[in-house]
């Protein structure tokens, strides 16, 4: 039985890869796991386990793109006209301006030429990185290339065309982009446990509140909240626990140590390397509640 | 002039710069309005000590969504077949839209053979205008959970501080970017003039600084680092630095200060005890003040 486990949170910087991680590191000591970067506007997995990883598979992910046959076009203009995106022009030559950024892909164009004069092209919208992490878990990178629009695209893709081979893993855990859009969508929507990860500060509450809302629209019940950097002075510990209280969700505390920054920037995992520190223990604890 | 606090990575300190820069620039006597446009996770007005008046909320229909007729549906999968996007998907045999993943581009429309798919306008999020505790006019884009158009979203806030700047002779307008490279932080960029990157010492922010700055390149802004809490990571800030290349305004360092800043809604500049952060901030942006936007 696979379960999916989502880092996620609303705000970034919190330690949703930290946690990621780590947690999947001792997930995969009890199963079969795999880590999927799914923040792939700015994948951090890779630095954050200093590129301990072996690639063994790069998938170029493409989308569509439109390429013009001029000796089969009729000018009729409806490729311009039903364009959603408007990143048609056509010049009064008959020649047609392509906007690529402003492309979603979608072709329309393509589907609505009665001239058959536009044919599938391809363009490069990012890369999953197949390959073995820290010798104990397969892992995938998604990164999307810059200057590209839709993330949100690329994330489901990323999850929805690995849906059938996330099932012979017992545990998958996603590490999910900040915010709270359609991307973030993707990676809660076949997940069983949510880990909503943030920091105490009320920033952290705010955000958490808006991620909560999110989980809590798709039905998500498993939703659990991790405080990491707990114990900073005159952080908003208050409000969390009655959010935690209203909700009735689980709490989790991840203890704030200059260990734990150190170990992100050395690209060291604060349980291998610090296993006797609160913090590993505390995400120990984290790993046992949730196998 | 429109300066841009953006990072690539979240969790830097983009909110903290543009919150204070904000600040100091009103209490310097000049006219400014920031802008949220982090609509994912919209911090900015409580990090100017909160809304001491709302001016206005406007609610933006901009998204769009297909929805299938059942009763005409004939069931030939060409809708499946043909979406890029993954939103459509099989449920007892029938297809259904995955709103979410829904660009409402129409590609599904155009094959359907038994015109069984509209479409309908959905809610993108809300704009709203506020005026924050320390008199300062804050446009806040907040994207509706599990939405998209996120990039309209923010060029529509951005279009409105504008407008309020232009009516009330407003010189700076400051926009507090969303973490990432993606569509809300091109909206971001689109028309800016000033970049401020705020990175800190790990190689996850310098990474994500760098895809940043890859991005700006096309906007031609005038790129500035603020190196955040730089202290704890000495050696790493300096090779932020030198890797980076850009005009460095200031290197901050951690201080707890700033959290109890925040717990009191109070922006850092404005916080009586304020801490060993303070110097160096006030530093970062008289440098840029007398340096470039004067």
């Amino acid at each position: 039985m696979t379960k999916i486990i989502t880092v996620a949170g609303g705000k970034g910087g919190t330690g949703k890869t930290t946690v990621a991680v780590n947690l999947s590191y001792l997930l995969s000591k009890r199963g079969k796991t795999i880590l999927v970067d799914a923040d792939v506007e700015n994948p951090c997995v890779p630095a954050t386990i200093a590129g301990r990883i072996v690639v063994n598979r790069i998938v170029e992910v493409k989308g569509f793109k439109p390429v013009f046959d001029y000796g089969k076009c009729v000018k009729c203009g409806l490729c311009v006209e039903k364009c959603p995106e408007h990143s048609l022009t056509m010049l009064p030559s008959g020649r047609i301006i392509y906007f690529e950024t402003l492309c979603s892909g979608c072709s329309s164009c393509m589907l609505v030429c009665p001239a058959n004069a536009i044919s599938e092209g391809y363009r490069l919208e990012g890369l999953f990185r197949f390959g073995r992490a820290l010798d104990t878990m397969d892992v995938i990178v998604g990164e999307i290339v810059p200057g590209n629009r839709r993330s949100g695209v690329l994330i489901a893709r990323l999850i929805e065309e690995n849906l059938e081979n996330f099932r012979k893993y017992d545990f998958v855990v996603i590490d999910s982009p900040p915010g709270t859009f359609a991307g973030v969508y993707s990676t809660i929507k076949h997940a069983e446990t949510i880990l909503a990860v943030t920091e105490p500060t009320p920033l952290g509450v705010n955000d958490l509140r808006k991620f909560i809302k999110l989980a809590r629209k798709y039905g998500k019940e498993d939703i659990n909240v991790v405080v990491n950097k707990y114990g900073i002075p005159g952080g908003s510990y208050e409000e969390i626990e009655r959010i935690v209280e209203e909700l009735g969700l689980r709490l989790f505390k991840i203890p704030y140590s200059r260990i734990v920054f150190d170990s992100v920037v050395r690209g060291v995992l604060v349980v291998e390397e610090y296993p006797e520190s609160d913090a590993a223990k505390s995400i120990e604890r984290l790993a046992l509640a949730l196998s | 002039m429109e300066i841009v606090v953006a990072s690539g990575k979240g969790g830097t300190g983009k909110t903290f710069v543009s919150s204070n820069l904000t600040y100091f620039l009103r209490s310097l006597g000049a006219k400014v309005v920031a802008v949220d446009a982090d609509a994912e996770a919209p911090d900015l007005l409580l990090a100017l000590g909160g809304a001491s008046e709302n001016v206005y909320s406007r609610e933006v229909y901009r998204s769009r969504k297909a929805v299938i007729d059942h009763g005409r549906c004939v069931s030939c999968m060409k809708c499946f077949e043909t979406c890029r996007f993954n939103a459509i998907e099989l449920s007892n045999g029938k297809p259904v839209v995955v709103e979410e993943y829904c660009e409402g581009c129409g590609a599904c429309s155009i094959v359907c053979p038994s015109n069984a798919i509209s479409f309908v306008v959905k809610r993108t999020g809300l704009i709203s205008c506020d005026v924050s505790k320390y008199g300062i006019k804050v446009v806040t884009a907040d994207l509706e959970v599990g939405g998209r158009n996120t990039g309209e979203l923010v060029y529509m806030a951005k279009e409105e501080a504008h407008r309020i700047a232009d009516s009330e002779g407003a010189k700076y307008i400051v926009v507090d970017a969303a973490a990432g490279i993606g569509c809300p932080v091109i909206s971001s960029l689109a028309g800016a003039d000033i970049l401020i990157v705020v990175v800190e010492p790990s190689p996850q922010s310098l990474k994500g600084a760098r895809r940043l700055l890859e991005v700006a390149e096309s906007f031609r802004t005038r790129n500035l680092l603020i190196l955040n809490k730089y202290d704890l990571n000495p050696n790493f800030s300096e090779k932020v630095a030198s890797t980076l290349g850009i005009e460095v305004l200031g290197k901050i360092p951690y201080d707890y200060t700033i959290v109890k800043a925040y717990a009191s809604m109070t922006p850092f500049l404005a916080y009586s005890s304020g801490g060993r952060a303070l110097k160096p901030l006030v530093e970062s942006f008289r440098t840029l003040y007398e340096g470039v936007l004067k």
